[in-house]
């Protein structure tokens, strides 16, 4: 049989209890093993402000699995987790083709400390260890990417289309011109 | 030309290097959107080339990434409709 590597990420909502995230995990890693999958790594990112509002949802916890598939799993494990409420988003990567369970090596993945995103505890960690922080005491070496953003966000607040790097290259293309 | 190049800016400015190619520590991954958010501006849009000075490859990476992450609410699509 056919194995792909696989990872996928799940955001879930924030307002269920420890009981319901072990569940909702149970029947993900039922559905997975159902499919032909094998699990390599399963792990609990946490809490997280979300970038954006998701279904009125302000924060969600974020889950990562890594395992190895058949291709057709994916279908299948993906309309499941559109069918479950708990659900906001979920994103599956496909890491690598043809990997063989029975040789692949668990071990090597088991160590592997990719760097996690933060999460709420650990802003509450950092913020507890450096309490007095002055954010507007940025480094004065700011990219003109940078800067040209600023100025055109003062200038229009509702103009989302125009392109503000490229006018200020355009504008000094001009100049020069003359 | 290069002389022509030099004088268009203002001042004097080094040629910037890929920081992905300079810093192989620097891995670009939508799972570590603190990285990916230096090449996006403060209204979530990705950062051009020739701003950041980062090479092709790595640009074409990073924009997938990227727009992994803005699927996954970890970067803003747009700071319209941001959560303060």
């Amino acid at each position: 049989m056919k194995f792909n590597k696989f990872e996928t990420v799940i955001v879930i909502r924030t307002d269920i209890t420890e009981d319901t995230i072990e569940a909702f995990h149970a029947k993900v890693f039922d559905t997975l093993k159902r499919l032909g999958g094998h699990e390599v790594k399963f792990e609990v990112w946490g809490k997280r402000k979300l970038a954006y509002e998701i279904k009125k949802n302000m924060k969600g916890i974020y889950i990562y699995y890594l395992y190895l598939a058949p291709p057709a799993a994916i279908d299948e494990l993906e309309r499941s987790l559109r069918l479950n409420e708990l659900v906001l988003r979920f994103l599956t990567v496909h890491l690598a083709e043809n990997v063989d369970p029975d040789n692949y090596d668990l071990m090597s993945e088991a160590d592997l400390s990719f760097k996690r995103m933060r999460t709420e505890e650990d802003e509450a960690a950092e913020e507890a260890a450096k309490p007095v922080v002055d954010p507007n005491a940025k480094p004065s070496e700011s990219s003109e990417a940078k800067e040209g953003d600023e100025d055109a966000d003062e200038k229009d607040e509702t103009a989302e289309g125009s392109d503000k790097a490229e006018g200020a290259t355009d504008e000094s293309t001009t100049r020069d011109a003359e | 030309m290069a002389a022509m190049i030099k004088r268009k800016r203002k001042g004097f400015q080094r040629r910037k290097v890929c920081p992905f190619c300079v810093n192989a520590t620097m891995i670009i991954d939508y799972k570590s959107p603190e990285i990916l958010r230096k090449f996006v501006t403060e209204r979530g849009r990705i950062v051009p080339r020739r701003i950041s000075g980062v090479c092709a490859k790595h640009q074409r990476a990073l924009t997938v990434e990227i727009k992994r992450a803005r699927t996954l609410a970890l970067l803003p699509f747009t700071t319209a409709n941001m959560i303060k």
